[in-house]
């Protein structure tokens, strides 16, 4: 039962900073996810507060409580590793055991039996007590890697890009471990990863990182559907975000974007309108549409624009079909069992109410708001 | 015409170590065409073979036992050469003292082309490629996609028959990576040449090849488009290497009768799939018992539609995952995953129908791990 805060902390290294004024605060028992580019700051964060590095400035707190100058073995944070950092020539058994067995602690060896049973049965491990690291799968070193994190019973768990070495099947069954890991969900974790589908699969919230600050904080939804900036935009989301260069046209009652580079217009609901004249609009816009929310009309004739197939790349559960409209490439997901011959005519639509609108000089979310 | 032809193709690496002779099988016994102007993926986790089939293609390496075929000549003794065969490189392999433009012309320089035809090629292979702009730049201080497109350019220029991509885009980060792979298919529409392609990325191979090679342990395992592989996998090995999110898999579950029709239950009996007329016929012939189940989570469905059968199982994980949804039903501990759509709301129920065409259930012989409905076959 922890909420970890983080207060405009700056830290640098030999005068090249990694984080710069980063600011967040989680909430108890919370799946916390940082997302970002590597050389964000992702790592530094965890270090911060795992007191493995000491901040320039700024505070880290723990329910409500400095814990600056806490030596790092005395902060209740268990931090698990990209590369596993198990001994290899210890078993996986004295691997979970180890934790417990630190000076000072002296457990007696039939509890110490009872906690590593409890944990290693919880994640499939129980198993392989006599192999050593060597002897295991990366899927298997990575939740002997957690079982040495969770047998300390921390009240915080930061994990660092736990899932990043292990093959896209592993990953995938661990993802879902994850989330049923009782000791995971009832505890405060905060896990840093570049992976979008892990930050939005996993996460209660996902703070967006990049140069040492947190740009956004959301829900995954909110994080995808309503970001704050470009920078947000492109963080998620394959392939990317379709951004277009477009000028807000008002004829009467009518309201549209045109599309300079592409030759076509996106008609827009009087409601949509009113929003953005709200916000008092600059006429040259960004917009934003994600992939998913173009649709192929097959009523070509009828559709809101006549463009023409480029490839279409049909992969495991969705197609990828890029078009040209006049001078630019449009990305569309699809469903993969479709084909399409390369350079014919087809229809588009586009979501209207999915359209995010940027300010193409500040990269700004022109309609966002903080809740 | 630039058919590559691959008959009874073996290879053995002799080596050896400490005095003793050492034998490694590479290639078993290899029979592929790839037609012309095809896109053909080699698609395999690492040491199945795949590069070595490639490097046989280009001549750089020997054949123990068979032929290749390159527009129907045997070429088994050409040099690499002779055979008008290019190959990009994973690591880029540029010269890096000089420009691009330079490393792009070499090859025709060495040839003695004349040089305002060798300016005109490389200001076309450029355009395709959009690196006009750094044409001049040296190598050396090119991002890693751009050296990417120079090492295919490179390879492109020659006007190869075949065009070899040995995991042209391995070194790419995530949006190049995309964006550089609609570039390579967007060249071999327009070139129309034949291109075989490296990868252990079964993503990228469905996305880019018109046909996907999938090898494992020195065998061709099948080869076929995205939809023979997702529909018709021959075997066990196929159908989990290929598809995202990985299809779900049931091993030593047991055929049963259950009211007339044909089942396969799941070992404790947590799932039952009903099987279809033609899978029924296939197990009267071959008495089989236990069986591997195989269900793609991409032919589940949690609406009713053509999907006709039905089972009920525990809401256990929803995933939201941006393009797509992946839900994880559950019935005593055994997960099934069903692709769902992302805003899929799943908050209100506990238990969850989940739709399937019998068709659409895979059999696997617990043994040879092939799918039992094309032994027969």
């Amino acid at each position: 039962m922890t909420v970890v805060a983080v207060r405009n902390v700056i830290k640098s290294y030999d005068g090249a900073p990694a984080l710069n004024g980063l600011d967040f605060e989680t909430r108890d028992a919370e799946f916390f996810v940082l997302l970002g580019p590597s050389g964000a700051g992702k790592t530094t964060t965890l270090k911060v507060i795992a007191g493995l590095e000491d901040p320039d400035a700024g505070e880290v707190i723990f329910d409500g409580r400095v814990i600056n100058t806490l030596p790092p073995n005395e902060r209740p944070v268990g931090m698990t590793f990209e590369s596993y950092a198990l001994y290899p020539h210890f078993s996986v058994f004295e691997n979970l055991a180890n934790p417990l067995r630190a000076p000072g602690r002296k457990l007696p060896a039939a509890e110490i039996r009872n906690r590593v049973d409890k944990i290693a049965k919880m994640l499939r491990i129980d198993h392989l007590y006599n192999r050593r690291p060597g002897e295991l799968s990366g899927g298997q070193k990575q939740r002997v890697s957690l079982g040495r994190t969770m047998i300390r019973e921390p009240a915080v768990y930061l994990m660092d890009e736990p899932l990043s070495h292990v093959d896209a099947k592993i990953r995938f069954d661990l993802r879902i471990q994850f989330h049923r890991l009782e000791a995971l969900r009832n505890c405060t974790s905060i896990y840093v990863t570049h992976d979008y589908v892990e930050a939005l699969s996993l996460g209660d919230r996902i703070a967006i990182i990049n140069t040492g600050q947190i740009v956004q904080v959301g829900t995954p939804k909110q994080i995808y559907y309503q970001p704050k900036n470009i920078f947000v935009a492109r963080m998620v989301g394959q392939p990317h975000i379709n951004l277009l260069d477009a000028a807000l046209t008002i004829n009467g009652n009518e309201a549209s974007l045109r599309i300079p580079q592409a030759g076509f217009s996106i008609p827009i609901s009087a409601e949509l309108r009113q929003r953005l004249e709200q916000v008092n609009v600059p006429q040259d816009l960004t917009v934003g549409i994600r992939p998913m929310d173009i649709t192929i009309n097959s009523e070509t004739e009828k559709a809101t624009a006549r463009v023409r197939t480029d490839v279409f790349e049909p992969f495991g559960s969705l197609g990828l079909l890029s078009v040209k409209a006049q001078d630019i490439y449009l990305e569309l997901l699809l469903d993969p069992d479709l084909s399409f011959k390369p350079d014919s005519p087809v229809g588009i639509d586009f979501r209207a109410d999915r359209l995010i609108f940027f300010d193409p000089a500040t990269h700004n979310n022109l309609l966002w708001d903080e809740d | 015409m630039a058919e590559v032809i691959l008959r009874n193709v073996k290879k053995i690496y002799r080596s050896k170590r400490k005095r003793k002779k050492e034998e490694v099988l590479a290639i078993k016994n290899l029979n592929l065409t790839i037609e012309d102007g095809e896109f053909l993926a080699l698609l395999g986790p690492s040491g199945c073979g795949k590069t070595t089939t490639l490097r046989m293609i280009v001549g750089l390496e020997s054949i123990t036992a068979g032929e290749i075929l390159i527009d129907g000549q045997v070429v088994n003794d050409w040099t690499p050469a002779e055979r008008n065969v290019a190959m990009a490189f994973e690591t880029y392999a540029l010269y890096s003292h000089l420009s691009v433009r330079e490393n792009l012309g070499l090859c025709l320089k060495a040839k003695g082309v004349p040089q305002d035809d060798i300016r005109e090629q490389v200001n076309q292979i450029a355009a395709v490629l959009q690196i006009t702009d750094i044409l001049n730049a040296k190598s050396s201080g090119l991002s890693g996609g751009q050296q990417q497109r120079v090492s295919l350019g490179r390879a492109l220029i020659r006007q190869p028959s075949v065009t070899l991509l040995d995991e042209p885009l391995s070194h790419l980060d995530s949006a190049l990576r995309l964006e550089t792979r609609i570039e390579i298919k967007r060249i071999h529409q327009q070139l129309k040449r034949t291109f075989i392609f490296v990868t252990h990325d079964q993503m990228e191979a469905l996305a880019l090849s018109d046909r996907v090679a999938v090898m494992n342990f020195a065998e061709l395992q099948q080869v076929g488009t995205r939809q023979d592989l997702f529909e018709t996998p021959t075997n066990l090995f196929v159908a989990g290497f290929v598809g995202e999110p990985p299809i779900n898999i049931y091993p030593d579950s047991t055929i049963q009768d259950i009211n007339g029709d044909r089942y396969a239950v799941t070992e404790k009996g947590e799932f039952s799939f009903k099987l279809s007329k033609e899978m029924k016929a296939v197990l009267d012939a071959r008495h089989r018992k236990t069986v591997t189940v195989g269900v793609r989570p991409q032919y589940l469905s949690l609406f009713p539609g053509a999907e006709k059968e039905s089972l009920a199982a525990n809401v256990s994980v929803f995933e939201f995952l941006g393009e797509i949804g992946n839900l994880t039903v559950s019935s005593q501990d055994l997960d099934l995953s069903v692709l769902a759509p992302p805003d899929f709301d799943t908050r209100e129920e506990k238990i969850i129908q989940t739709y399937y065409d019998p068709k659409r259930i895979f059999l696997f012989d617990s043994e040879t791990e092939k799918n039992l409905f094309f032994e027969i076959v």
